[in-house]
């Protein structure tokens, strides 16, 4: 049968509809919360630390719930959350949601619940982070603010008497501490989601002892 | 309701076709439109941040970048440069102002319709139940904040908060588990 999100989703049951909704419901909070509280602190790479975080919320979910659909309802989910706090709609956190989801969803989709699926998703969703701004201010300004960015960049290693080179080697850094970021984020997912599968197991038998 | 959608299709479009020599003309228009569709939607252009970036963009850039043929009061300048910048700068404002308009006048449940839409077909009931969810999600997090914070302290904070974070999933899932007995 050829693969639709309509035929995807359709396999869920309802236990594996409220797990999504759970998810969902936490990565909404979690953004609510902990990204009010980031960005009122004014935190560096804040909004690094709030993918980091969210890529572990989604991951442990998509790992419990393993079947197409599942991370990008996760995302659309929380997003909508997202803007119910704000009470009106803006767009960036609101796109940066979903396309956290949907880039998520299309790597696990393709490779698996492993992890090296959840690791590649933290680099990957990572390296947009550091990309997303660039993307964002190219289609509000047009494709001239990079000849500005790329003449500024020129200019600027020109004034502190910097090869460009050398200038290029501090982006790589800093794409890199991303990349690190993203990687640690990948894994942790993947421990915690092992780790939440021992304390339900934990839960299950205690019921069980009650009972 | 349809002139906030069609107001930004139209401002959107006009973006295709503005240029260095068109830009004043077109932006001048698509402000009046604006203005006379939802003035409160231009409030937004008046943002420090925004409008300090954009004073950089127009006046700093030309300063620095590109050949500095022309002068102001004896400040040499690229004109090609201030050119750019300006052009950059009112396409930014009128795509700000599409985009207010649109979302303005947009609600959640709007949005939420539109989500349900797009082939996920069970996304309906997947934000029903997260809504219905929302209370309990938040009263089980907030106990086991709790919980974690009356917890004796070790020495590895990181480790610690892993494992309660850990607890908080499983209880949610376990949660679940007691919802819908599978």
């Amino acid at each position: 049968m050829r693969f639709t999100w309509k035929n995807a989703t359709d396999s869920l049951t309802r236990r594996d509809t409220l797990t999504i909704s759970l998810f969902g419901a936490l990565w909404g909070l979690m953004e609510i919360t902990v990204g009010v509280t980031i960005k009122g602190l004014r935190i560096p790479m804040g909004g690094a630390i709030l993918t980091a975080i969210a890529v572990m919320i989604f991951t442990t979910g998509r790992y419990f719930v393993p079947k197409p659909g599942a991370t990008v309802m996760m995302g659309a989910v929380a997003a909508i959350l997202k803007i119910f706090s704000i009470g009106t709609i803006i767009a960036s956190p609101f796109l940066a949601i979903l396309m956290e989801g949907l880039i998520g969803e299309i790597i696990l989709t393709v490779l698996g619940t492993n992890r090296f699926s959840f690791v590649l998703t933290g680099i990957v969703l990572l390296l947009y982070s550091v990309l997303h701004p660039f993307i964002s201010q190219g289609i509000i300004f047009g494709t001239d603010i990079y000849k500005i960015y790329l003449e500024t960049f020129k200019r600027l290693g020109e004034v502190l008497h910097i090869p460009t080179s050398h200038l290029l080697w501090i982006i790589m850094a800093y794409a890199g501490l991303h990349l690190i970021l993203g990687f640690i984020a990948g894994w942790m997912g993947f421990k915690l989601s092992r780790k939440v599968e021992e304390e339900l197991l934990i839960l299950r038998k205690q019921k069980e002892k009650v009972a | 309701m349809k002139r906030y959608r069609i107001t930004p299709l139209i401002l959107l479009l006009s973006i295709v076709f503005i240029n260095k020599r068109n830009m004043f003309l077109l932006f001048s228009v698509a402000m009046i439109l604006s203005a006379v569709v939802d003035l409160q939607a231009l409030r937004t252009l008046f943002r420090r941040k925004f409008l300090l970036f954009l004073g950089i963009l127009v006046f700093g850039v030309p300063l620095f970048i590109g050949q500095r043929e022309s002068a102001f009061l004896g400040i040499p300048y690229s004109h090609d440069i201030l050119l750019m910048s300006i052009n950059m700068g009112l396409r930014s404002l009128i795509i700000l102002t599409a985009i207010k308009i649109f979302t303005g006048h947009v609600s959640v449940d709007q949005m939420s319709e539109w989500l349900k839409k797009i082939r996920l077909k069970n996304f309906s009931e997947v934000f029903a139940t997260a809504m219905h969810l929302l209370p309990t999600v938040k009263e089980i997090s907030l106990r086991t904040f709790d919980e974690f914070r009356n917890s004796p302290k070790r020495l590895n904070l990181f480790a610690h908060v892993f494992n309660w974070t850990a607890k908080l999933i499983a209880r949610l899932l376990f949660f679940a588990e007691d919802s819908v007995p599978e």
